[in-house]
């Protein structure tokens, strides 16, 4: 097995996973909108550019320009990143991304070959469920997509939306996304007594032992932060935390 | 030799300004946007624009090479073609200015 | 001094106590989510120094011969008392759930044990015991409550309460790591089982034995029970230094730096 690991990007995260990601291997985030998918996926490819590990990032979601900005915005300047050939922003659709030439190359192939990229991040594999596929072609058509990836060396991050915004029921996907990557990681809403916070969760980690409490995390001008575990609270896997009463009474006793 | 077919290019472009602001609109998309490799069926979905209007007016760009088109699989994509990238941002810029210019004069003319 | 001077002192003694102890968590200053529950436990204080108050103005009135509020005080004695008791669980569910519209329920159930009672009451023709002799004390309200009724009463007022002070000493060995809140709420719930103690304890005693000692036991264990309550919120200083707890002025000064900050 490869023990290589590749920084997350968070000095928190790499601590929960006991390192890092392993190299080759696949990550989904998911999360419902506006959980930081896409922040913590452009920190991971940010990590990269300083470690000289070039990266793609594929959008099929955001227009290059609002990628741009709002990354810029967290000091992040990706067009900077794309000069120096650390960085590609492919904004495409699904089927051309999986449409190989006749060599059998995909552009992602192109773009990997290009600038050498030990890390790309697909944005989102929602996506791929408009392509028209039955449940069993898109699972193959993925799992393909993924061990094609896998065999070129490439740490992967994917992200997926849960439409599920807060409750108690929370279904990654009617497609099983979940068991076609290597590691799973869930951002997602709490609510706490009135308050909406969010729950970071490091649902499987395939090969390592890793950080099974629940932290909450913030989105911060910078990107995502990482913070202690969540203490003293009750059902926060159900969205609907609750403080313990433990926890209450440093505020009513 | 590249930069005087370019510089041709844009001429033509230019020259085409009053005819078709879709081009222009075009051109500032994939220059703004030069990651997008897509389907004309997609850039028209993207532009929120007819494919057929599309088709038509990116024959243009793809003459003057600003866009490429590629056969991947059964797809025929655009790609944009960030070489020029510099040229056109000058030309981007001039046509901003102009129209910046005409806005002015237009409100020194009704002083 | 007549032992009904000394039990009238002490319930002075107690009813101050408890008003300066519902003062002090009046102006508790609460995070706003939580200031219902803070003010309603501060209001239950009030309460019981009201009820205490009661007492005093009823033997002050029979000093006095006079009969005419008896009745009346009585009627809002009632009231106060549900609501009391009300207030109490409202905070202990709150602080156990942290979910206020659970309380609805115990809300509705009180009011109803109040409407039934105060029902009965009103119509069975309540009279002001005035003359001394046979089993009732003068100032007593003599009135005709079916047996259930009493019962149904006595049950649905006091077991939520045990149920409250079990509650809060089961929270005493589970807060750990919070010194000043598990030495408060250990204060708090003893107090609480004292109060609720004393009652039952006396009004078993006085039918046994009907002697002025069971009441002067009664007041001080009240007296006891409010003075547990003012050193649960303003710890004698060696305890603060010894077991690192904080008083609730300490407390808020605390907050108002922070704010501050």
């Amino acid at each position: 097995m490869n023990e290589d690991r590749v920084e997350s990007g968070l000095v928190a995260l790499d601590k929960m996973l006991g390192g890092g990601y392993f190299r080759g291997d696949s990550t989904l985030i998911a999360g419902s909108p506006g959980t930081g998918k896409t922040t913590l996926a452009i920190q991971f490819l940010a990590s990269g550019v300083m470690d000289d590990e070039p990266g793609v990032f594929v959008t099929f979601e955001y227009l290059p320009q609002q990628m741009y900005r709002d990354a810029l915005a967290k000091g992040w300047d990706l067009k900077e990143w794309e000069k120096s050939n650390k960085f590609r922003l492919i904004c495409t659709t699904p089927e051309v991304l999986i449409a190989e030439d006749e060599k059998g190359n995909t552009l992602l192939d192109e773009a990997i070959k290009e600038i050498k990229a030990k890390r790309i991040v697909i944005d989102s594999l929602a996506h791929f469920e408009f392509l028209g596929l039955s449940q069993s072609e898109l699972r193959g058509t993925i799992a393909g997509f993924m061990n094609h990836l896998k065999l070129k060396e490439v740490t992967t991050l994917v992200t997926h939306e849960i439409p599920e915004i807060i409750g108690p029921v929370m279904r990654i996907s009617d497609f099983g996304f979940e068991f076609l990557v290597d590691n799973v990681i869930i951002l997602r809403y709490v609510e706490m007594e009135a308050e909406l916070k969010k729950a970071f969760i490091i649902l499987k980690f395939r090969g390592g032992d890793h950080d099974r409490k629940l932290h909450e995390y913030i989105t911060t001008k910078t990107g995502i932060e990482i913070e202690n575990p969540f203490q003293n609270v009750e059902g926060i896997t159900s969205g609907a935390s609750r403080k313990t009463a433990t926890q209450r009474a440093k505020d009513l006793i | 030799m590249a930069d005087e077919k370019s510089k041709l290019g844009l001429k033509k472009l230019v020259e085409v300004w009053t005819d078709s602001d879709l081009k222009i609109e075009i051109l500032v998309f994939f220059h703004n946007n030069p990651g997008v490799i897509d389907t004309v069926e997609g850039l028209a979905k993207r532009l929120g624009k007819t494919v057929d209007v599309v088709k038509h007016e990116i024959a243009d760009h793809i003459n003057i090479g600003i866009l490429k088109e590629r056969k991947i699989g059964d797809k025929i994509v655009l790609t944009y073609d960030k070489t020029q990238e510099q040229e056109i941002e000058a030309f981007i810029e001039e046509e901003i200015n102009k129209k910046l210019g005409c806005a002015v004069n237009a409100k020194g003319a009704q002083r | 001094m007549t032992s009904n001077t000394l039990i009238t002192g002490i319930q002075v003694l107690t009813a101050a106590l408890f008003f300066v102890i519902g003062g002090m968590l009046l102006k508790r200053k609460a995070k706003s989510r939580y200031a219902r529950p803070t003010i309603f436990f501060a209001l239950w204080w009030v309460i019981v120094g009201i009820t205490k108050g009661k007492t005093i103005l009823d033997s002050i009135l029979v000093e006095y011969e006079y009969y005419g509020l008896h009745i009346g005080l009585f009627y809002l004695n009632a009231v106060l008392v549900f609501a009391g008791f009300f207030f109490l669980l409202y905070y202990t569910l709150v602080l156990f759930t942290g979910n206020e519209k659970i309380t609805i329920p115990f809300g509705v159930f009180f009011l109803a044990l109040l409407v039934l009672l105060l029902a009965f009451v009103a119509a069975s023709g309540p009279v002001v015991i005035t003359e001394a002799g046979g089993d009732l004390a003068p100032g007593t309200i003599d009135c005709e409550i079916p047996n259930w009724v009493t019962t149904l009463l006595l049950l649905g007022m006091l077991l939520p309460q045990i149920g409250v002070c079990v509650a809060l000493y089961v929270l005493f060995f589970k807060l750990k790591g919070q010194p000043t809140q598990r030495y408060r709420v250990f204060l708090i719930s003893t107090s609480l089982f004292l109060w609720f103690g004393s009652g039952l304890l006396v009004s078993f005693a006085e039918s046994a034995r009907g002697s002025d000692a069971w009441l002067i036991i009664k007041e001080l264990i009240s007296l006891f029970a409010g003075m547990l309550i003012y050193f649960a919120y303003n710890p004698p200083a060696f305890i603060k230094k010894k077991h690192n707890i904080i008083g609730l002025a300490d407390e808020n000064t605390v907050q108002a730096v922070q704010a501050e900050e």
